[in-house]
């Protein structure tokens, strides 16, 4: 196994104006963040809403200018795939066009190889081959982000950064969509850095998870272990909270 | 009983067909009582609390069937009643707290505005009930709060300025239309805990309405499933996750991710 991934001592900044003074403030928003990701592996990156978790995608994808540390990826083209299915494919736009665009704009293949590869691709996330004439708008939520997640693999990325990529959707179409990340990753040795606030969906897909709080990671390990016997109290806190994790306080 | 729901069918009348949303629902809440209504999106849970609600009065909509509250047929009675029930004894909250909060106007007015409707109480009387129901909701600090705006509020307080606002009449229906889906799940199971300690200590029934099923079964006595505009499914809680007598409930919870070892999509799939 080789990493694919390696994030090492990790500070990242962004700038924000305050309330009050006139000149922006350099805040720090990751606080030295390491670890490592194999190939073919699925990390789960846990934590509440604001913690930093989209940052340290962003910057993982050199989105945020101000960082310090060293992020070493082996894949040329990491790709992320978001949470909002309905706001990331453009409406105006065939589904076809959507999936030809990076094998245009970065592999300059002719038309008909790009159509060949876009109809395989439609149906390798289960859609069948009609959609690629259809328009964002015609399809259902899970839809689109089978879309979504058809157009993220279209260079054969070995790093796939999904960003709640499944908090958008009903129950069922959920269980539909992690099944299919699972499956492409086994089929294409897909390593993929999962972010959520869902605990229990994390724990479906994970092989390993990172605990984030306040810009920092407070735990990671095994998702068994983080799971059934966490170390940090947060952690403990935040399973507690989805029911996962049985507490002897009632209400 | 609290409430009856008697064959109440819904139809959209804004395309050429007419298009059901809602068909033959039937549904009851007793006093004190927490019902949970469960679906996917498009199932037709929104719009039959909305109907409940008396915020269905589209001129392209057609609405036949009974809802019995009190003895008054909220569907047919004239709009001053309505008005009189709405916000009084039937109060709404829905999922996004920042859009159903008057942007330009400060928590305490908003919190306060069903009192102002519904009772001649004097202004001071009306800001006493309002810091206390705002401590209440466990705001920190409600004298600063009463006088903020929605938008220097994270999502969690928001969410109880609407409970604050919803509960401040003391209602005896709270319809809470998914209130803890745009919430962090520290935040969800708080907010959770402040709807079940209003339904102990006020005896308020609520309509819990919401797609998330393990939130659902740890809150509702009873269940009623919908899928596709009608109720496939109803029973106490422990009957309808324990012993499903439809496919589609069992589908719907087996659905529910769940954490035990050896059992995550990971290892069986």
């Amino acid at each position: 196994m080789s990493v694919i991934l390696e994030v090492s001592g990790l500070n990242a900044f962004y700038k924000v104006r305050q309330p009050g003074k006139g000149k922006k403030q350099r805040r720090q928003v990751l606080y030295d963040i390491s670890f490592q990701m194999e190939e073919g592996e699925i990390l789960g990156l846990v934590g509440e809403s604001g913690c930093g978790k989209s940052t340290l995608a962003r910057t993982i994808l050199s989105m945020v200018p101000d960082y310090q540390g060293k992020i070493e990826c082996a894949d040329e083209h990491p790709q992320m795939i978001f949470q909002d299915p309905y706001g990331s494919l453009n409406p105006s736009m065939k589904i076809g066009t959507i999936l030809q665009e990076p094998l245009r704009n970065i592999l300059k293949l002719p038309l008909e190889e790009r159509q060949i590869r876009a109809a395989e691709m439609l149906k390798k996330v289960g859609l069948e081959e009609k959609y690629a004439a259809h328009y964002p708008s015609q399809l259902s939520g899970g839809q689109r982000q089978r879309v979504c997640i058809a157009a993220s693999l279209m260079l054969h990325p070995g790093l796939l950064i999904a960003d709640e990529p499944v908090s958008a959707l009903d129950v069922t179409i959920q269980a539909q969509v992690l099944r299919l990340l699972l499956e492409l990753k086994r089929e294409m040795g897909l390593s993929i850095l999962f972010i959520s606030h869902d605990l229990r969906v994390v724990y479906q897909l994970c092989d390993h998870v990172m605990i984030m709080k306040d810009g920092r990671i407070v735990e990671q390990g095994e998702t068994d272990e983080v799971y059934f016997s966490p170390r940090h109290e947060y952690t403990r806190r935040l399973l507690s909270a989805a029911g996962i994790l049985e507490t002897n306080e009632e209400d | 009983m609290l409430l009856e729901v008697k064959d109440l069918n819904i139809e959209f009348h804004d395309h050429l067909i007419p298009e059901t949303v809602v068909s033959d629902v039937d549904l009851t809440l007793s006093e004190g009582e927490i019902l949970g209504l469960v679906g996917e999106s498009g199932s037709g849970k929104s719009m039959t609390a909305h109907a409940i609600a008396g915020l269905l009065s589209r001129h392209d909509m057609k609405k036949t069937g009974e809802i019995l509250f009190d003895g008054k047929d909220l569907l047919t009675c004239p709009r001053e009643e309505l008005r009189k029930i709405q916000g009084n004894d039937i109060s709404v909250i829905f999922q996004e707290p920042m859009t159903s909060l008057n942007p330009v106007k400060q928590i305490g007015w908003q919190t306060g505005e069903a009192l102002r409707l519904h009772t001649n109480l004097e202004q001071g009387e009306i800001k006493k009930r309002v810091l206390e129901m705002l401590e209440l909701v466990e705001l920190p600090d409600p004298e600063l709060v009463y006088t903020q705006y929605p938008h220097e509020l994270s999502g969690g307080m928001r969410q109880r300025v609407m409970i604050a606002s919803a509960m401040i009449c003391g209602p005896k229906i709270l319809i809470a239309d998914e209130p803890t889906t745009a919430l962090d799940v520290t935040i969800q199971a708080q907010i959770v805990a402040l709807l079940k300690r209003f339904n102990k200590t006020r005896n308020t029934a609520i309509l819990f309405i919401s797609h998330d099923l393990s939130l659902v079964k740890t809150l509702c006595k009873r269940v009623a499933v919908m899928q596709q505009g009608r109720v496939v499914e109803t029973g106490t809680a422990q009957e309808v996750f324990l012993r499903p007598k439809e496919d589609y409930t069992r589908l719907l919870i087996e659905a529910i991710p769940k954490c035990e070892r050896g059992k995550s999509m990971r290892e069986t799939v």
